[in-house]
């Protein structure tokens, strides 16, 4: 019940989009939630009931970081950015993340005709 | 106060997150009414995006939970308050499973002792006993001769640390001077150190103390705690006392620790010394271990090596075997019944030797199973009432649940409420325990032992009982739990529906098996109360109320047989003379002790027709004291001193001489039961008494023929060179001062044993049926009363339901007798239904326990009857309340409700 709206992802695809989308800013979660939207070409309907628990538990991991700021618009945000470990974390995920979308790309292609003159 | 941090921390991190979470809303709403949604719209539209902000939020918070520890302890909180606030409810489900619950537990503290629990010493798995099996000795019997103990002390590779443990009475002097008897264990030296004891004062025994003679400066005593607290108070200071033992000067070693009870189980006082004190005790050499190498009677006990199996010490012991036995037992005694074909064998000695567990394992097994089934009752009983707590909690939970709770959220509130009843009631429940197992167990131990007091619940059975809390809690809170989270939430808001399928549960299924258990033990404690009814009203033949037994103790006296004959009859005379004394006599065999010794007898008229005879060998006297009628003839006097006189019961009368008078007549007994001392009387019968039943009340009268008790018995030595006195006197304190009195007259190097009224030991012999009988139906009424407020408890909410209804019913005429026939028709209807269940399981259970009960037909259709008509009985009072209540209801006030 509590993941069923990430039943669409990979798991951990939302996190590892989080991590990809503050590689080069610092966003709050409202700005975060619209990067991710934007970047997939609105193909991923991130849900954004489930954007809060996933970032509290990259904060619970030490991959994130959060301040209170005014932001431009002259609000008290929260901004997320990444640390250090995050940073680590983003490499070595996209990696494996790569490496198992190959995987999964190379099983789905068409088969090879076994036996062509028949 | 990490937990108080914990909760502060997650309250700001809420507040931060709605905050947030808030902050992200308005700005999507904002974007929307930018991009031309009227506010409206946006904001629905937003929300619709970032779904349920509590859920979210509480999501989020969750991620930082450490497990489920914080929600169960916010259930807890709610469940204390729950139960808080409705005290009834609490104070009955606590005291339904503190009963349940404790009764599981003073049982099994029983079982445990008896059949569990293991020695308290070091590594009491490596324990073996190592004896001898044959045909006629199925167990392995631990007793060896010393000769074949020294022998397997050298030569048995598998086994180390050979010890010999014996029992023998000793004297020391009571309060008041007289010598009394307690038991002693006279050991090898190294018995207790190889058991791995620590002392708790001084020191334990040795090698060095297991000397002929004695060691220089005196016989070592070491006390067992009992012993220590009992006479000397816990005087830290008693090492280096000296103590008269049987006549010679001891000097205390040391104490052991209270927890170590002796591998003999039982006796609340004993004290441990050298086996060479064996030869100080014996009064002619025959009687002494130390001269007569030959005879059986040390217990051997060692320690299996490291890594070596009992299977392969077994293996070990049957290869040697034959050499052993040959060699080193006399041919002679090879030739005894239980000796024939014998083998050396071993078996655990892990937990020591115990009365209980060799008298009442079978008992105690069916206790435990009685007192599960009242647990599960109780369990029963209070997943109804919980089912009606979940009924009229359904708001609440329909309300958690459209908030968002998930349905094991909600089943672990329920089964963190029913953890906590039951938490709570097996506290009381270990208390209960505790008081109760020793009166428990005082039905099982032999009066005056004071065994009884020795057995508490322990670390085992608090483990125990806490296992029963958790499967009672899981029993009776888990069916109600999943009922309240599966109700649908929408449906419940709605109306004020009652949830239909509890109820009709509660009914069907709950209240009728509730009543087949109680039916069940009820049945039960009416089998065992008739088997007990019917063995009480067994004429024994005698009359033990009034009547006082103690043991002389002469044999250390080192006189012949005929001056301790003598003795008897003079001690016998001056008793009678004493203040409060009404008859005074001795004898050997006491009643109802199981012991019944036989001869093989004919009549000079019927030579060919041998017969198997029970005998006993009395004093002057004794049957008016025990209270025997004699029917012909007279009983014996101060006269008669040897065996040319004898008495018989009716049953011998009717086997010897089935044609007429047997007064005058002779017959001939041969006595072949001990090897050494065969004899042969012929008498002359000088009278007839009734039959009066001695091995057990269970068994008829045997054919029993008595003779004097005189030098002739005690000639033979062993096992009856003493006699028991009977005095009859209104109390047990007179009779005891009478003994002492002239006990100090007549021998006063002598001691006595326990003082014990004749009844307690009819009592005792019936310890298993009087438990049985007693308990069931304790529990029988334990479960009676549950059933009946769970019928109570139902039938009040349905007429409380049912009002409208009824208050039509009497609106259009229908008369009270009516309405109450409806109320009672359906309780008959629950009760019915569980009764005919019920009669099923006690008709199929009753072929286990048939061989508990005396003389009762394999079904007992008249104790079926009558537990059904109790059980009819009590639901009919507790539905005649609600039904009452139904009947005078206010037709106006009823339908105005509606």
């Amino acid at each position: 019940m509590r993941d069923s709206s990430r039943r669409d992802l990979f798991p951990g695809a939302l996190e590892l989009m989080v991590l990809r989308s503050l590689e080069l800013e610092s966003l709050h979660g409202y700005a975060l939630a619209m990067r991710i939207q934007q970047r997939s070409r609105d193909l991923l309907q991130v849900e954004e009931g489930s954007l809060y628990p996933a970032l509290q538990r990259l904060l619970k991991g030490g991959l994130l970081e959060a301040r209170w700021e005014i932001s431009a618009t002259n609000r008290r945000v929260r901004t997320y950015s990444l640390t250090r470990k995050g940073r680590k974390h983003l490499a070595h995920e996209t990696a494996r993340f790569d490496q198992m979308i190959e995987g999964i790309r190379s099983v789905l292609s068409p088969l090879p005709d076994p036996d062509p003159q028949s | 106060m990490l937990w108080l941090r914990r909760l502060l921390f997650r309250d700001r991190l809420h507040a931060e997150l709605e905050e947030e979470i808030q902050q992200h809303l308005s700005e999507r709403t904002e974007a929307l009414i930018d991009s031309g949604l009227t506010p409206e719209d946006a904001a629905r539209k937003a929300r619709r995006a970032i779904g349920n902000i509590t859920l979210a939020t509480e999501h989020s918070v969750e991620v930082w939970r450490w497990h489920w520890l914080d929600s169960l302890w916010a259930d807890f909180r709610l469940a204390a308050y729950q139960l808080i606030k409705s005290p009834g409810y609490s104070l009955t489900a606590i005291l339904t499973l503190a009963i349940g619950i404790g009764a599981n537990a003073a049982i099994f503290t029983l079982v445990d002792d008896a059949m569990l629990r293991s020695l308290p010493v070091q590594r009491p798995a490596e324990l073996v006993k190592i004896g001898y099996k044959s045909q006629a000795t199925p167990r392995t019997q631990g007793f060896m001769s010393l000769r074949v103990m020294a022998y397997l002390q050298q030569h048995t590779s598998s086994v180390s640390d050979i010890s010999g443990w014996s029992e023998s009475m000793l004297f020391v002097p009571d309060d008041r001077g007289t010598l009394r008897s307690i038991p002693g264990n006279l050991v090898t030296g190294n018995a207790l150190s190889t058991l791995g004891l620590k002392p708790y004062l001084g020191r334990l025994l040795t090698t060095a103390d297991n000397v002929p003679g004695g060691p220089e400066g005196g016989w070592p005593v070491v006390l067992d705690y009992g012993f220590w607290l009992a006479n000397y108070h816990g005087d830290p200071d008693v090492v280096g006392k000296h103590i008269r033992i049987s006549g010679q000067s001891a000097i205390i070693v040391g104490v052991l620790p209270a927890s170590f009870g002796g591998i003999f189980v039982g006796d609340a006082e004993k004290v441990y010394m050298p086996m060479y004190f064996f030869s100080k005790l014996a009064s002619k050499p025959s009687e002494d271990p130390y001269t007569n190498l030959d005879n059986f009677w040390v217990l051997t006990i060692g320690r299996l090596r490291p890594g070596v199996s009992l299977a392969a010490l077994n293996t070990e012991l049957a290869a040697a075997s034959p050499a052993v036995l040959h060699t080193l037992v006399p041919p002679a005694m090879l030739m005894r019944p239980d000796l024939r074909g014998a083998s050396l064998a071993s078996e655990s000695a892990s937990r020591g030797f115990s009365a209980i567990a060799r008298d009442y394992s079978q008992t105690l097994l069916l206790l435990q199973g009685i007192v599960s089934l009242v647990l599960l009752l109780c369990c029963v009983n209070l997943a109804g009432l919980q089912l009606a707590r979940v009924q009229a909690r359904q708001h609440e939970f329909a309300i958690r649940a459209a908030l968002g709770a998930g349905r094991f959220r909600i089943l672990q509130q329920c089964l963190v409420e029913s953890l906590l009843l039951a938490t709570i009631g097996s506290i009381i429940a270990a208390a209960l325990a505790w008081i109760s197992t020793s009166a428990i167990a005082a039905f099982l131990t032999p009066a005056g032992s004071g065994e009884a007091t020795l057995l508490r619940p322990d670390a085992r059975v608090l483990l125990f009982t806490t296992a029963l809390a958790v499967i009672a809690a899981l029993l009776f809170g888990l069916v109600p739990a999943f009922l309240a989270g599966r109700t649908a939430p929408a449906a419940l808001l709605k109306a004020k529906a009652t949830n239909q399928r509890v109820n009709k549960l509660r009914q069907r299924l709950f209240l009728p098996a509730q009543f087949a258990l109680a039916l069940v033990l009820v049945f039960a404690a009416g089998l065992f109360t008739r088997t007990l009814v019917r063995l009480r009203g067994n004429n024994s033949g005698f009359n033990p109320t009034h009547v006082t037994e103690v043991c002389a103790q002469f044999q250390s006296l080192k006189k012949t047989p005929t001056e301790v004959a003598a003795l008897y009859r003079a001690m016998t005379e001056d008793l009678r003379t004493r203040p409060g004394i009404q008859s005074a006599s001795y004898t050997w065999v006491t009643p109802l002790t199981g012991y019944a010794p036989k001869v093989v007898a004919h009549t000079t008229a019927h030579p060919q027709e041998d017969h198997s005879i029970t005998f006993n060998e009395v004093g002057d006297g004794y049957f008016s004291t025990i209270g025997t009628h004699v029917l012909q003839g007279r009983e014996f006097t101060q006269e008669d001193r040897d065996r040319t006189n004898c008495v018989l019961n009716q049953a011998t009368v009717r086997i010897l001489f089935p044609n007429g008078a047997a007064i005058g007549d002779t017959l001939k007994a041969t006595y072949s039961g001990d090897e050494d001392n065969p004899w042969v009387a012929t008498c002359r019968v000088v009278g007839l008494v009734e039959d009066a039943r001695y091995a057990s009340l269970r068994e008829p009268a045997p054919p029993t023929v008595y003779f004097p008790a005189g030098a002739e018995a005690l000639a033979r030595g062993g096992y009856s060179n003493n006699f028991v006195f009977f005095l009859r006197s209104q109390t047990g304190a007179e009779a005891s001062t009478a003994y002492r009195a002239t006990l100090a007259l007549f021998a006063p190097d002598t001691g006595y044993s326990v003082f014990l009224p004749l009844s307690e030991q009819v009592d005792q012999s019936l310890g298993s049926e009087r438990l049985i009988a007693t308990l069931s139906s304790a529990f029988a009424g334990v479960a009676l009363l549950l059933s009946a407020i769970g019928l109570f408890g139902v039938l009040a909410l349905r007429v409380q339901q049912r009002t409208p209804e009824f208050g039509i019913r009497i609106a259009v005429g229908a008369s009270r007798e009516h309405l109450v026939g409806l109320v009672l028709r359906e309780a008959m209807i629950m009760v019915g239904v569980g009764a005919v269940i019920g009669i099923v399981f006690a008709m199929f259970g009753s072929h286990f326990v048939q061989h508990f009960l005396y003389e009762a037909p394999p079904i007992d259709f008249s104790v079926v009857g009558a537990a059904t008509i109790v059980l009819l009985v009590v639901a009919l009072i507790a539905a005649m309340l609600p039904a009452i209540r139904a009947a005078w209801l206010e037709p106006t006030r009823a339908l105005r409700n509606e």
